[in-house]
């Protein structure tokens, strides 16, 4: 539980004062370069914190803001300001902003004072604190906290030392190795020391009207996010430690919430979103083919399981009573009739009335985990990939992919992991389309549909449209989803489903077909496998012929000019 | 007049054209024109201009011309010192106007080259592909501002015509492009690399700037004219042919080094072009350019061993070297 103190903290004693003062001596230069600003400014002389300020600086915070434009003015939150290496140049490219910088380490927190009062930057107000998830305080200290945060607003400096002396008190855990590395709470490894710190709690933050949020707060980032989910906050940029739901920078938070916020350690995960420009909602359409439903909606229930509210279902079937009653008693439902055309035919038809940006395709025998979607839907906003996947069983078996990923490393995400699998590697594995989240905007610009004329080989074609574009697929552990089902390798639409690759192949101007041809090897033997012996020599000659016009093209492409 | 005027052309671009839009009207630096050329847009687009308003702004309408046109369009009406370019679909952060004015201010440079940021498919932010190159130069040129009489100059320009042959890169003194005659090379398309050799071959002096100026986004909203597969990717041929010609005009082409860097930046672009291509087009593509380069200054054939040149630029080359044109 977090102290309280009514009082001025034991970080403020005239010792640790007169410490700091000292350290903040041994600072010395550092040219500094950002936002089209070029300055020298004090730096504690540890060069694992300068280092890791300028990378952060050159790697996250100057190339968001890079892709985002920003109002004139506003007020900008800096949480973990250090010694001012987001700031100071950030306060000089955007004169008209207001900066509040946050920085508990005393270190670090003289020389920023030091260095905001040689560059005169008086829209900069340092503040001593850290930032925390503390409710332990007095409901009478909720109120002052506020007024003196108010005052601080309106440019009444003096209202800082009036504001330390109501903080609570919360434990942090300072890096030993990693000097200027504190985190929230008790990190009991022997790296840390544990330090009581003046702890300005999150839900007061509101009350400065932020507009952007810079955020180096570990261990705290998805609290003090969702405590400003009222706040009109338009930019969001920073690192993590931990997991933050893609769904705290989606309406009906408050601002455009254009974001970029990587992963610690994980470049390729980041909390992300741009301004939205094509009209659609940033939510996950389930699209269910209900055509074989017969009155079991087993599939519908399990997808409604999913307490998560960025998931609508779009199902698409004949018009019955028991679906219009099952249907209409979930708001997250809509359903529409279509004229039984297929199942490729079904999911097309509920791709065109949808409006999200992305989208999933089941049938009636697909029971995903009851957080299967939702997760995989965080998974695809974080990494920005065209498709993610999850594990499935096939009939009450397991299925794992065909090549092995066990070399492939796992990646921490939420209470689970997921691995970045080779797409060219999976395009040999069997269609599971079911277990797939898309992008549509991906799917709309590479033209990739389910063909109707292709039958139950639809499946392949689209997996293999779809992978054909991408290096990788983050497939994630833990919820898995189980789907009933025969495979149908018909060896007619097979051999048209490959026809139809090998002219998008040639038309589009594919590189690499070697993927290619190894997924038409791997669908040929899976269509064998379905045939008597007689039909099975006439089909592997027809088979034969269209992997040696793959390897052909792919020949010639090669070939010096 | 304005100190930048800047340039941008629409073509269906829809709303995405509101993002290049917002970023240039949100430049803390105020003392540009923008001049927005619409080259023959759909209804949608042409609502989303009607609605623009600000009196920095003019929007020019023609009939559709092609990306080439439509730029030279915009260059014809610019009236200020320094004329830049920015793609409907891209955006300038906020502070790449003051960062360009202050290195005018401080260099008066012919051509000012700026690096860029790129945001891929997948909405990873990352430098723009070129970095290296610009790292490269800035060691070479800590003021960061090349003479022609300096005797590093024909140095850096062969190192600057390894930067991404795009338009948002560029800041060019509005007196010396009318001066050089620099125009983009109607009707075509893959029209860059025309503009952005005789830029940096002509330029008395040119600067690089230190920050990111412009944004390059990778979007799947949009076909962007670097995906297709058609024969619209022949007009590179076109394109390589007219910058052959014209560099071979120029003193430098004497330089055999340099001489060789621009043939290996043109064969780049047409190496890339060919390899996203129809397969069905690649004879003919092959065919045109055998033909193209056989046309050009048989100097050109004097291939020198450069250090200076990016492997991808270096094997481009080699590809070209070995066959039936430079043999002949």
């Amino acid at each position: 539980m977090p102290n309280r103190t009514p009082h001025r903290t034991p970080y403020f004693t005239a010792e640790n004062l007169h410490r700091a003062n000292a350290d903040d001596a041994l600072a010395e230069r550092l040219k500094v370069q950002a936002f089209g600003q070029t300055l020298s400014i004090f730096a504690p002389k540890v060069d694992f914190l300068r280092a890791d300020s300028l990378w952060r600086l050159h790697h996250i915070y100057q190339p968001a803001l890079a892709t985002q434009t920003l109002a004139a003015e506003g007020v900008a939150l800096d949480i973990g300001a250090g010694f001012g290496v987001f700031a100071l140049p950030f306060a000089l490219a955007y004169p008209g902003w207001r900066v509040f910088c946050f920085e508990p380490d005393l270190i670090a927190f003289h020389v920023l004072q030091r260095n905001i009062q040689e560059l005169a930057l008086t829209q900069i107000t340092a503040l001593p604190f850290a930032i925390g998830p503390e409710k332990a305080y007095a409901p009478q200290d909720s109120v002052a906290m506020r007024m003196a945060l108010e005052k601080l607003a309106a440019g009444e400096g003096d209202a800082v030392d009036g504001l330390s002396s109501l903080l609570p008190l919360a434990t942090f855990s300072k890096s030993k190795i990693n000097i200027g590395y504190l985190e929230y709470g008790r990190n009991v490894a022997a790296e840390f020391d544990q330090v009581q710190v003046p702890t300005l709690p999150a839900a007061m933050l509101d009350t400065l009207n932020p507009n952007l949020l810079k955020l180096i707060a570990p261990k705290v980032e998805a609290e003090i996010i969702s405590n400003l989910s009222t706040s009109r906050i338009d930019h969001v940029i920073g690192e993590s430690w931990g997991h933050i739901s893609s769904a705290c920078i989606q309406p009906p938070a408050a601002g455009q919430r254009q974001t970029w916020m990587p992963r610690a350690g994980q470049p390729k995960l980041a909390l992300r979103r741009w301004a939205v420009s094509d009209g659609r909602q940033s939510r996950l359409d389930v699209i269910v083919d209900l055509s074989d439903e017969n009155g079991d909606f087993s599939g519908l229930s399990a997808l409604l399981s999913d307490p998560s509210d960025d998931i609508k279902i779009l199902a698409i079937g004949p018009e019955s009573a028991a679906t219009q009653d099952f249907v209409h008693a979930d708001p997250r439902i809509s359903f529409y009739t279509a004229p039984h055309q297929g199942q490729s035919a079904a999911w097309n038809f509920g791709r065109l009335q949808s409006t999200a940006t992305h989208l999933a395709f089941v049938d009636g025998q697909t029971l995903p985990d009851k957080s299967f979607f939702s997760r995989l839907f965080d998974l695809a906003r974080q990494t920005g990939a065209e498709v993610v996947q999850g594990p499935y069983h096939l009939n009450g078996v397991e299925r794992s992919p065909e090549t092995n990923p066990t070399q492939i490393p796992h990646f921490e995400f939420a209470d689970t992991t997921y691995q970045r699998l080779n797409a060219a590697a999976l395009m040999k594995d069997p269609p599971a389309i079911w277990r797939r989240v898309y992008r549509r905007d991906f799917l709309d610009n590479r033209a990739i549909w389910f063909s109707p004329d292709l039958g139950p080989l639809a499946h392949f074609a689209f997996q293999t449209l779809s992978l054909k574009h991408l290096p990788d697929v983050p497939e994630l552990s833990g919820a898995k989803l189980i789907h009933h089902g025969s495979p149908q390798d018909d060896a007619y639409f097979t051999l048209d489903a490959f026809k139809m690759l090998l002219e998008r192949a040639k038309v589009e101007g594919w590189h690499d077909l070697s993927a290619l041809s190894q997924s038409f090897v791997a669908q040929a033997n899976r269509t064998i496998a379905h045939m008597r012996p007689q039909e099975g020599r006439q089909f592997i000659q027809s088979a034969a012929k269209f992997t040696a016009a793959l390897n052909n093209l792919a020949t010639k492409s090669v070939q010096a000019i | 007049m304005a100190k930048i005027s800047c340039i941008t052309t629409t073509h269906n671009e829809g709303p995405l054209l509101l993002n290049a839009v917002r970023s240039v009207l949100g430049q803390s630096f105020r003392d540009f024109e923008y001049l927005i050329v619409d080259d023959g847009s759909s209804a949608d687009t042409l609502e989303i201009l009607s609605q623009l308003d600000d009196p920095r702004l003019s929007v020019i309408f023609q009939s559709h011309g092609g990306l080439s046109a439509a730029r030279n369009t915009g260059i014809a009406r610019a009236k200020g010192d320094y004329i830049c370019f920015l793609d409907a679909d891209d955006l300038r952060p906020n502070w790449s106007f003051a960062a360009i004015s202050k290195m005018i201010d401080a260099t008066h440079p012919d051509l000012l080259l700026c690096p860029g940021m790129l945001c891929d498919w997948r909405g990873q932010i990352d430098d723009f592909y070129d970095a290296p190159i610009f790292a490269n130069i800035a060691q070479i040129l800590p003021q960061g501002i090349s003479l022609r009489q300096h005797e590093l100059h024909q140095r850096i320009c062969m190192m600057a015509q390894q930067i991404q042959p795009q338009s948002a890169n560029k800041v060019v003194r509005r007196s010396f492009l009318l001066a050089a005659g620099l125009r983009f090379p109607e009707p075509y398309f893959f029209e860059d690399i025309f503009f952005h050799t005789l830029a940096i071959a002509k330029a008395e002096s040119i600067a690089i700037l230190n920050a990111p100026a412009f944004t390059y986004f990778q979007r799947y909203q949009r076909q962007q004219i670097t995906q297709t597969a058609t024969d619209l990717r022949f007009d590179i041929i076109a394109v390589a042919r007219l910058t052959l010609d014209a560099f071979a005009l120029l003193p430098d082409f004497n330089d055999a080094a340099y001489r060789t860097v621009v043939l290996a930046s043109c064969l780049k672009v047409i190496d890339w072009s060919e390899a996203c291509l129809a397969y069905a087009l690649r004879p003919e593509f092959r065919e045109h350019t055998q033909k193209m380069l056989s046309e050009v200054n048989p100097r050109f054939k004097d291939i020198r061993p450069n250090h200076i040149l990016d492997p991808a630029f270096q094997a481009a080359l080699d590809n070209y070297s070995r066959s039936d044109w430079a043999k002949v």
